[in-house]
């Protein structure tokens, strides 16, 4: 047995496939919530509706989305080059990380582009390790990116345990607030916040980077391969390079906007695991920089419906993780039983 | 793609318009609703668990309708709890410290309904804060140790160091010394809340060390089942975890969280509710301890019911084991003879007592 590409696939199919993915997994997961004694059609309705349905909803479905966007992109971008950078959770960390300490100690009018900018660098410096490494010894960035996370996620744990711990939080791990000229700003009494609209314009900016300039292009030579690139005069080593630095900018970045747009303090466990989440946003999206957003939307209506989910019905937690898994699952998995077939 | 997005960005749409129309007709008839936001899962036999015990007792007793959030992120709680004030609940009940600031952010908007965070500091009109003096029950708990110690060496499994563990373990401690001055409480440092198998380790090297009773703070009772598997005892924590090490756990302290759901919900409900710090001990039935393992001699029994009596007959200030006097671990006297520990000075400890080995991790 053994699996082979298919050499003709419909346009139809190739379209209608998440589509239909989703709803394969919907009937799954329904068997599921009639498990647990909930009926289907109303959990979807109620997930639909409170999240479309409401301003409540649909401004975190935005604020959900965003680091998602942002770590998509910082997995995306090196993918085009034939990388994996499972490191955007620690780059996110580092980035967070700085953030903090500007806000803390350096309030100034200022202080938001100060952060913006220091956090791109520190999560760049985290994701330029890996690539020097795999750029100069071929060192597995995979492992290299992935290791780097906890040292990243435990510097901050150390921190809020000891320097960086607040004044005022009765000796909680959390650093004490930020000041207001260090929070990016809210819009319509909701959580939407400034950052939202920064992670969109920096989809654009990297769709037309990709799309319009020499480097973006070079870039796809090397993802689809190095050895044409080589020939063709492409450094294949700056390219790994570059592309793992804007990854880790991009990914700090949506640490600071975390930290800054809804935090608003430094603490442990700032991210529930958005950095590993970029892995299969990247995939779902094939490495298209716009498809992006739909597909880090898709994951943050998993997350802000799952909740609703949850206030609903007061259903295990588990359900709604078995939820969301499964429908990445269906969607990767149909993806491949399209454009593959096994064969006797 | 470009089709798949047009496509997409047109259901969106559909969906976006079904949704604002649909919207008011889904409103419901008034009825007293309480919501819960919980930190861990509800089966963990441990923090969050205690709560929903809580939970379901006033749902049975007031025959109202109760709805719970499990293992909520505390990122995620301002949308956890925003959607439960957006869905008319009366009260909402935030049962995690990390909650303070979402909760104290969505009550602002929602003056009418009714606000109560467990274990933190802040208040405001809508926010009451509710939290119990466990570190009386872990006093009573270290008393057990102390007596049923015969190596002298007493492990404690820790979670994370905030005042909250370590005002508990200094009571426990305070508890051995009370009884067996030779006894020392050996700390081993976890780093979580929750992860059955770092605190199965941390138990299994205590118990290398010579350690015959393990206690913990966690909310999973991997330590008391080590501490079976090895032959020796152990203290359980948030709740009577007597069946997970039927031979090792002594004893636990435990939260009894009902009582004071009753009394809020009670209040809320007669419309008498106002923004209060509930800070209750033993005396109140808030913290206790389980009921003792056949092993546990009635000489023991003997001392801890003496000592509960001075909670009870209110022979001791609530702060009590927390007066003086009390050494650090250099030695130094913290409190001289007869002083009492204020609640501001137990809310933000970062000492141990001088019968703790270990360190805080700085």
């Amino acid at each position: 047995m053994r699996i082979e590409r298919r050499e003709e696939i419909s346009k139809i199919v190739l379209y209608s496939l998440p589509f239909l993915s989703i709803l394969a997994s919907l009937i799954f997961v329904g068997i599921l919530l009639w498990f647990v004694g909930v009926n289907p059609i109303e959990a979807y309705y109620i997930m639909l509706i409170r999240t479309f349905g409401s301003k409540l909803g649909l401004s975190e479905l935005f604020v959900k989305s965003t680091p998602l966007i942002l770590t998509g992109l910082a997995v995306a971008i090196p993918m085009r080059a034939g990388l994996w950078n499972i490191g955007a959770e620690g780059q996110l960390y580092m980035g967070a990380f700085i953030a903090s300490f500007v806000a803390l100690n350096f309030a100034s009018p200022f202080a938001i582009p100060i952060m913006f900018v220091l956090a791109a660098i520190f999560g760049a410096a985290w994701a330029f390790i890996p690539a020097i490494l795999k750029a100069k010894f071929e060192l597995n960035e995979i492992i290299s990116t992935l290791l780097l996370n906890y040292v990243a996620i435990y510097w901050v744990e150390y921190l809020v345990y000891g320097p960086m711990r607040g004044k005022n939080v009765y000796n909680f791990p959390y650093s004490d607030l930020f000041p207001e000229c260090a929070t990016l700003p809210r819009f319509f009494d909701t959580r939407l916040h400034l950052g939202v609209i920064i992670a969109f314009l920096i989809v654009f900016i990297m769709y037309l980077t990709f799309r319009k300039t020499s480097f973006g292009f070079s870039v796809n030579v090397v993802g689809a391969n190095p050895r044409a690139a080589e020939y063709a005069g492409i450094d294949r080593k700056k390219i790994i390079v570059y592309t793992m630095l804007i990854g880790g900018a991009i990914a700090g970045i949506a640490g600071m906007e975390e930290i800054s747009g809804i935090h608003h303090r430094l603490r442990a466990a700032i991210s529930p695991g958005y950095g590993y989440a970029g892995i299969p946003i990247s995939l779902l999206a094939k490495g298209n920089i716009l498809a992006i957003i739909l597909s880090a939307m898709l994951f943050g209506f998993l997350y802000v419906g799952g909740s609703a989910l949850q206030t609903t019905y007061s259903i295990p937690i588990a359900v709604v993780y078995i939820f969301q898994s499964l429908v990445v699952l269906f969607i990767i998995g149909g993806e491949f039983f399209v454009r593959y077939r096994v064969v006797r | 793609m470009k089709k798949l997005i047009v496509l997409a960005v047109l259901i969106a749409a559909t969906l976006l318009l079904l949704g604002c129309t649909q919207e008011k007709t889904t409103e419901q008839k008034k009825e007293f609703k309480a919501a819960f936001v919980y930190i861990g899962p509800v089966g963990d036999a441990g923090w969050s668990y205690a709560h929903d015990q809580g939970r379901k007792f006033i749902e049975k007793k007031y025959g109202i309708k109760t709805s719970y959030s499990e293992s909520v992120p505390e990122g995620e709680a301002e949308r956890v709890i925003r959607e439960y004030a957006e869905q008319g609940y009366n009260i909402i009940f935030t049962t995690s410290f990390g909650y303070m600031d979402p909760t104290i952010a969505v009550a602002k908007d929602y003056p009418n309904i009714v606000f109560e965070h467990c274990s933190g500091y802040k208040t405001a009109k809508n926010v009451g804060t509710y939290f119990g003096r466990i570190y009386q029950a872990d006093y009573l708990t270290g008393i057990v140790a102390g007596m049923m110690t015969k190596s002298n060496k007493i492990g404690y499994v820790a979670p994370v160091p905030i005042p909250e563990v370590i005002r508990g373990i200094n009571a426990f401690a305070l508890g051995v010394k009370k009884v067996n001055p030779n006894a020392t409480v050996h700390v081993v440092w976890v780093g979580t809340w929750y992860d059955p198998a770092k605190e199965r380790e941390a138990a299994e090297s205590l118990i290398n060390e010579g350690c015959d009773v393990i206690a913990q703070g966690q909310d999973s009772p991997a330590a008391q089942q080590v501490a079976q598997e090895h032959g020796v005892h152990s203290i359980g924590y948030n709740s009577d975890m007597y069946k997970f090490a039927p031979k090792a756990h002594l004893t636990a302290a435990i939260w009894n969280w009902s009582v004071v759901y009753d009394y809020i919900v009670k209040n809320v409900m007669e419309g008498k509710w106002k923004s209060e710090k509930i800070w209750w001990g033993i005396d109140k039935g808030l913290v206790g301890l389980a009921p003792f393992n056949e092993v546990v001699p009635e000489k023991v029994k003997k001392v801890v019911q003496e000592e509960k009596e001075k909670y009870l007959k209110g022979e001791v200030p609530e702060q009590y084991p927390f007066v003086g006097p009390i050494y650090d671990q250099q030695g130094k006297l913290v409190k001289a003879k007869g002083e009492v520990m204020s609640d501001e000075e137990l809310l933000s400890m970062m000492f141990f007592v001088d019968n703790v080995v270990g360190e805080i991790p700085k």
